[in-house]
């Protein structure tokens, strides 16, 4: 074994990554807040989080009790060192980020606790985990969640339409503005739950290097900075988690957004009153699930959720990999535990690099249901094109590969496109050619091409 | 695993409670709306009765938030 690192800079380490995995579960998690409501229109996307931000902060300020152990029994406490909290933090960050890159949802709490069970058994060996506590608070929840969340907003989405399939008049207009209300509630519950995870880790850790009394409360610069890094990842948006939540599964209205915010509500704190802990990320995709099942059958995107079961089967094993080989290495030294945090950096470099590909942001996240990774961005507008019912009315010159004909709300922007007064520009992107005039009526555009000798014909 | 590491109990009572509160909150919510609905409108009015019922409705449900953000927040347990 290599040199070791003085204490006071493994704790200011540990602490500076644990505010990042908390940065990292805001962004991932603002979704199940808010996705619903950003699909809908209740609110628009900045809006939406900026809301849940500050219902994050809010909730992770009012939680004074701190979780009394950080692995809720699943590993022994005692035998967890601040080696083995770096390492399962660099665990849950790195498949908090493929995740996110990938637009799937999946539990923060659950790669957490993945990655801190690997780095644990690499140091202390199975003895230190608990395999019935990990089924019966990892594995079974992750299976009920989905199903009675589901259940319960397929039942509150036929209520809701009356057993019909189209919402009574006037109806979607109240049921987006209830919606308001419950998607803060949810954003809520979510910052007074998951804000203490990470003032508990920093606590524990605190406590262990022995600039902390234990049985005490978070110091008010652990509350304080834990609040802000989860509602700055809030703020963040997590937009590509948001895209496949809101519209990934199924296409919603605002009757089934209530449906499905008001069923995760009383799951979540039905779980968190009664002694059976149900990840708020689970709860809120079946929810949508149950709410797209209820309401359109036929049209609800199964491999969506076909992906998204995945992501939640492999949660536990692959951060627990990652969790495992972090430990093993920064138990080797200094060099070790340097090499670990660089892995992390530049690891987290090249996922936010890929991302830019198909930058999904406030702009576009309603745009299509599908978060591209490595396709380009203009196939994947073409792709939608195909399908893009409005292909056929399309203004005169401008052809599916256009990119603002992508989708249904892009073409509406842009027969709604006020014409610029007294200017006559002629603008080419990707393929489309076309001159715009004046006093010209939204979506009547005179179409112009240019001919191969550069001349303008009329269409 | 054994059967009793698992709190089946506890279970079922999040189960149960969640569908009934869902099922109740979207009813309340439900009947609301058709109370502020276009249909049986007199002279494009809502008649009295329907109102009432409609703002009796809508205090519950938000009884029902006050208690949901009592749930919620720790200080107030």
């Amino acid at each position: 074994m290599g040199a070791e690192m003085p204490v006071l800079t493994m704790v200011i380490i540990v602490v500076a990554t644990a505010l990042i995995f908390d940065f990292t579960n805001g962004f991932h998690d603002s979704a199940n807040a808010m996705a619903t409501s950003v699909a809908t229109g209740a609110f628009k996307p900045k809006r939406a989080v900026l809301l849940a931000a500050l219902m994050n902060l809010i909730g992770a300020c009012l939680s004074t009790e701190v979780a009394k152990t950080i692995s809720s029994g699943i590993v022994d406490d005692a035998l967890v060192s601040e080696e083995m909290v770096f390492a399962a933090l660099v665990g849950a960050i790195l498949w908090n980020l493929l995740t996110w890159l990938l637009g799937l949802p999946s539990s923060s709490s659950h790669a957490i606790f993945g990655a801190l069970i690997g780095s644990v058994v690499v140091q202390a060996g199975m003895a230190g985990v608990h395999p019935s506590v990990i089924a019966s608070k990892i594995l079974l929840p992750a299976l009920v969640a989905p199903v009675v969340a589901g259940l319960a907003s397929f039942l509150a989405t036929k209520i809701a339409y009356h057993g019909e399939h189209n919402a009574p008049k006037g109806a979607k207009r109240r049921y987006r503005e209830a919606q308001r209300a419950s998607s803060l509630l949810v954003a809520l519950a979510h910052g007074t739950s998951d804000g203490q995870k990470t003032m508990g880790i920093i606590t524990l850790v605190l406590v262990a290097a022995g600039y902390q009394e234990g049985g005490t409360a978070p110091q008010w610069w652990v509350i304080i900075s834990a609040g802000l890094a989860i509602a700055l990842g809030t703020y963040s948006g997590g937009w590509r988690i948001m895209r496949t939540m809101g519209k990934g599964m199924a296409e919603i209205e605002s009757p089934q957004g209530f449906a499905a915010e008001t069923s995760s509500m009383a799951a979540i704190l039905a779980s968190s009153h009664l002694g059976f802990g149900l990840s708020t990320t689970h709860v809120v995709s079946g929810a949508i699930m149950g709410t797209g099942l209820a309401r359109t059958p036929d049209e609800v995107r199964w491999s969506t959720a076909g992906r998204m079961l995945s992501a939640w089967l492999l949660t536990l094993p692959c951060a627990g990999l990652v969790g495992a080989g972090a430990s093993w290495l920064s138990h080797q030294g200094i060099f070790g535990f340097v090499l670990v945090l660089l892995v992390l950096i530049v690891l987290s470099a090249l996922i936010w690099t890929i991302s830019r590909r198909n930058h999904v942001s406030s702009d576009n996240v309603n745009d299509t249901h599908e978060v591209k990774v490595l396709a380009k961005a203009q196939a994947a507008i073409a792709e939608s094109a195909i399908t893009n019912p409005l292909a056929s009315t399309l203004p005169e010159g401008v052809t599916t590969s256009h990119p603002m004909a992508a989708t249904p709300l892009a073409l509406t922007r842009l027969r709604n496109k006020k014409p610029k007064k007294k200017k006559k520009k002629k603008s080419s992107v990707l393929g489309a050619t076309y001159s715009t005039e004046e006093n010209v009526k939204p979506g009547h555009r005179k179409a112009a091409k240019t001919t191969a000798a550069g001349e303008k014909k009329e269409a | 695993m054994t059967p009793q590491a698992i709190d089946w109990a506890a279970l079922g009572n999040v189960a149960i409670v969640t569908i009934v509160a869902t099922v109740i909150i979207a009813s309340l919510m439900s009947a609301a709306n058709w109370c502020f609905s276009e249909d049986g409108m007199v002279d494009g009015v809502i008649p009295l009765g329907k109102k009432i019922g409609g703002f009796a409705i809508l205090t519950v449900m938000g009884l029902i938030v006050l208690f949901g953000i009592y749930l919620i927040v720790p200080y107030f347990r």
